[in-house]
């Protein structure tokens, strides 16, 4: 476990001075308290008093605001920050059919490293849509056990505000009123 | 020669298509006398400009002929007769229809008709001619020979049902049903019939009975993954069972037993579907109402849903099973499973504590999942969730297929139902937020969640908790809840928690481990008034402490685990402890403050500020005071050492609830005046500047203390 973080990168503050601002959802302290000085960033976790599932001691966050116009490149700054003091983290990527990504740099770091890890990343779609990069976070600490998180980060092209809702599943309301999403079953049937 | 030879309907909707035979007379070489089909040119009238048609045509087929095409008198020849085929066609109007619809058949006619059905009386048609017209007449025998319904339309679909048509009025008796097609040119088709009785006696039940199961993808305990090779049908049990009718009435209504088996009372010959919806409502001595909701779809409910199907007039057997959608290397089919996996599990987690409280009353329970539920953080109506977790009486899973779906993670079900658990029956102070083992968590964080770890292994009598993630669900993690050798062990670690919950369950003995308790003691911990009244903020010294009032007996093995885990303290304030996870200030873990006196409370971003690490140890430190009477007070906290600019903050709580949170604007010192009754308080105080932190700049090296003093005004 570290105990402190200590000195960060050159270029890691020269990211941070120029991180765009983007406010976080929920109830979190950050959304009340007024008398807040910090940089405002998106991070990409669920409500910060939500009592998560367990996961890799890693947290993420960017600079994107999450808009894209179609055939438009856009450059994004990915930072990561955890708790361990040994180990490796590696990230790999996938992305939605249609979005197009390009690393920058190799994704894995030493985790001696007292400072966040930045990654920068290039962005674009051909199409306005909705589409999703998942960035699979994996730790591996020296006695070999892997720790995992999953993070994501939604792109927002052309005026597509609204992923669509759930498509291709029948739908009916009960004589209460209530909507139910009709899903198939195997059935058997005997005399 | 060229003749017009054969005009095709290709199909109902294209009799413009021609086809022209050459015949084989018109082969300067043939030998033979007999006219022979050597080819067949498909040409469409349609074509504004036939003749270019025409040509292309021709061109192929003396290219498939292999004849010359310099062959000119050849050539002239053929452009003349097809030239004058489609004159004669053009004069002689489109071909006539003079085929009638045929092929069809009639099936299914409900029988009998009796008080019940009919008014949903129905029947099925098959092999219809698109576009043609449908006729049906009802005759019944005490009516006379004048149909007493009638109806028509146009077919659309060659298989369709005629339904919901009304029998009321006609008279008991023979019901006869006649039904014809008629194509557009008016060629009528056979008149088929039907008969039914109609009684408008009194009718019987029978009983449909069967059962539901689901199919559990399994787990991979070495390295976390799903197992697909491994899908098992399990029964799905407790889940709501209705009858309905066609139009989604419910008929009856049932709940599965523990074997997934359900029987359902419906009247004879009526038409009906099973629908098993996601939910489990139980009204007996043990009572809950859990529900699985999509929050990407209105927070519908999902229900599976069998075929229709007339009850006949004998009992009957419907099974419906809920498939994984997995079709060997994707979910390609809907993955109607899901959320019958989720509420078994949390089926088998609830079973643990009706064994240990048959009268146990869980309050609702709404748990959200959808196949759009991802690890991005956003609007949860677009399944932005971030990634699977409780907050004010539901929860939400992951769906993401090839990133996070947690669905079959048992584990994870089973951890967010603890959080369920100990918010809706017991008490969290928890203030919730990103965690790991390897943390050094803020005392209620980590109490929660190594609770949450805890029951995931207690349900499920399986301590190697997993989680899936990754391409095709096929990597994951794992961690080991009996594992006592914990990198972090402390009053502030969730492992250490864990560790000593599960001791005290399990059978097992190993390292300090003696006790083999069970659920029940820690249960009754859980709801004991005075736990969930405590003074103090929940953590695992308020918990070993009521659990060592619950069984006396077990002291000495309860104490043992605790400095297993280098837990020494006692009491619910951890009195005596001495370990300060690094940070020397964190202890005494509640500071005493009195009226009239002041006491140093510190905030340290030593393991962890900035970007969601608002839960780590040091953050914020804690003070206890006593109120005598009720008064009107100042409180100040000011800073007295560290690092300068800070923004401190404190909240008073009153058994574990906010009743004060002041955080003024000011520099170095927050001051709150107001009145509290008599009684006793947390106070917690914190560098706002530490805790709110959304950007981690690596110094972490904020640490400031400040005096809180406690005036009487």
């Amino acid at each position: 476990m570290k105990t402190f973080k200590g000195q960060r990168d050159c270029w890691l503050l020269l990211l941070l001075v120029l991180v765009v601002g983007c406010s976080q959802e929920g109830t979190s302290e950050s959304a009340v308290n007024p008398d807040v000085a910090v940089e405002q960033v998106a991070t990409s976790s669920p409500d910060s008093f939500a009592y998560q599932k367990p996961g890799a001691s890693v947290r993420f966050r960017h600079d994107f605001d999450g808009q894209l116009e179609p055939g438009q490149s856009e450059t994004v700054s990915l930072l990561f920050s955890e708790a361990y003091d040994a180990g490796s983290l590696s990230l790999s990527f996938s992305a939605d059919a249609g979005l197009e990504y390009r690393l920058l740099q190799t994704p894995v770091f030493d985790l001696q490293s007292t400072a966040e890890h930045g990654l920068t990343i290039d962005l674009s779609a051909r199409n306005p849509g909705r589409y999703y990069l998942r960035i699979f976070a994996e730790v591996m600490l020296p006695q070999g056990q892997p720790d995992r998180r999953v993070f994501g980060l939604a792109v927002d092209v052309g005026n597509e505000g609204d992923k669509a809702e759930e498509e291709g599943e029948a739908m009916a309301k009960d004589f209460r009123g209530e909507e139910l999403i009709l899903l198939p079953a195997r059935e058997n049937r005997k005399e | 020669m060229v003749s017009l030879d054969e005009i095709e309907d290709i199909d109902d909707s294209a009799q413009y298509l021609l086809a022209l035979s050459l015949i084989s007379q018109m082969h300067a070489d043939s030998e033979s006398s007999l006219p022979v089909l050597v080819s067949t040119l498909a040409i469409d009238l349609r074509d504004s400009d036939l003749g270019s048609s025409s040509i292309n045509a021709l061109d192929t087929a003396l290219d498939n002929l292999g004849l010359e095409k310099t062959n000119s008198q050849l050539i002239t020849t053929l452009f003349q007769s097809l030239e004058a085929a489609l004159a004669d066609y053009h004069e002689a109007g489109p071909p006539m229809d003079v085929t009638a619809p045929s092929g069809y058949s009639i099936s299914g006619l409900t029988n009998p008709v009796n008080s019940v059905n009919q008014s949903e009386v129905r029947f099925s048609v098959e092999g219809a001619e698109l576009g043609a017209s449908y006729t049906y007449s009802l005759y019944s025998s005490a009516d006379g020979p004048t149909p007493f319904l009638e109806g028509s339309g146009t077919v659309s679909s060659a298989d369709f049902d005629i339904t919901d048509l009304d029998l009321s009025q006609a008279g008991d008796g023979v019901i006869e049903l006649h039904f014809f097609l008629s194509d557009e040119a008016n060629n009528l088709g056979q008149t088929l019939t039907a008969t039914a009785n109609k009684s408008s006696g009194p009718v019987e039940n029978v009983t449909i009975s069967g059962t539901v199961t689901f199919d559990r993808v399994g787990r991979n305990s070495i390295n976390g993954s799903l197992d697909y090779a491994d899908i098992r049908v399990e029964p799905a049990r407790g889940v709501r069972v209705e009858a309905v009718n066609s139009s989604g009435t419910e008929l009856a209504t049932t709940s599965t037993d523990s074997n997934g088996q359900y029987s359902l009372a419906v009247t004879e010959h009526t038409y009906v579907r099973i629908r098993v919806r996601a939910e489990m409502i139980s009204n007996e001595a043990a009572s809950w109402n859990v529900s699985v909701k999509d929050n990407t779809n209105n927070d519908a409910l999902y229900a599976l849903q069998g075929d229709l199907f007339s009850s006949g007039g004998e009992d009957s057997i419907r099974d419906l099973n809920a498939e994984s959608g997995w079709t060997g290397d994707a979910y390609n089919d809907t993955r109607s499973a899901a959320p019958f996996a989720i509420l078994d599990t949390v089926y088998k987690t609830m079973e643990k504590f009706v064994a240990v409280d048959p009268d146990v009353n869980f309050p609702p329970l709404k748990i959200f999942w959808s196949r759009n539920n991802n690890s991005t953080s956003g609007n949860k109506n677009n399944g932005d969730i971030g990634t699977s977790y409780y907050l004010g009486g539901s929860f939400y899973i992951l769906g993401d297929e090839g990133a996070d779906t947690d669905e079959y993670d048992e584990h994870v079900i089973a951890h967010e139902w603890g959080h369920y658990f100990e918010d809706r029956l017991s008490r969290s102070d928890s203030i919730g937020g990103s965690h790991s083992l390897d943390d050094r968590l803020d005392m209620r964080v980590a109490f929660g969640e190594g609770w949450g770890n805890a029951i995931s292994a207690i349900a499920l009598d399986d301590p190697i908790y997993t989680d899936s993630s990754g391409s095709g669900q096929s990597s994951g993690f794992t961690f080991d809840i009996e594992e006592n050798n914990n990198s972090a062990k402390g009053w502030y670690s969730e492992s250490s928690a864990q560790s000593i919950i599960y001791d005290i369950y399990d059978n097992q003995s190993d390292d300090a481990d003696t006790l083999s308790l069970g659920l029940a003691p820690i249960y009754d911990t859980f709801i004991a008034s005075d736990y969930i009244n405590t003074d103090y903020l929940t953590s695992i010294f308020v918990f070993l402490d009521k659990l060592k009032q619950v069984i006396p007996g077990s002291t000495a093995g309860i104490d043992a685990l605790a400095l297993e885990q280098e837990i020494s303290g006692t009491g619910p304030d951890g009195i005596g402890e001495t370990n300060d996870g690094d940070i020397a200030d964190t202890l005494p873990v509640y500071k005493n403050v009195s009226i009239g006196a002041s006491v140093e409370l510190c905030s340290n971003e030593q393991h962890g500020a900035g970007q969601d690490n608002h839960n780590m140890l040091g953050g914020r430190d804690f003070a206890f005071l006593e109120v005598a009477s009720t008064q009107n007070l100042t409180i100040t906290a000011s800073r007295s050492s560290g690092t300068e600019n800070s923004d401190p903050d404190f909240y008073i709580f009153d058994e574990g609830s906010e009743i004060v949170w002041s955080k003024i604007e000011e520099t170095d010192i927050e001051t709150w005046s107001g009145q509290l009754v008599a009684g006793n308080y947390v106070i917690e105080v914190h560098d706002w500047k530490v805790t709110g932190k959304k950007v981690n700049d690596g110094s972490g090296s904020r640490a400031s203390c400040f005096d809180l003093t406690v005036t009487s005004d």
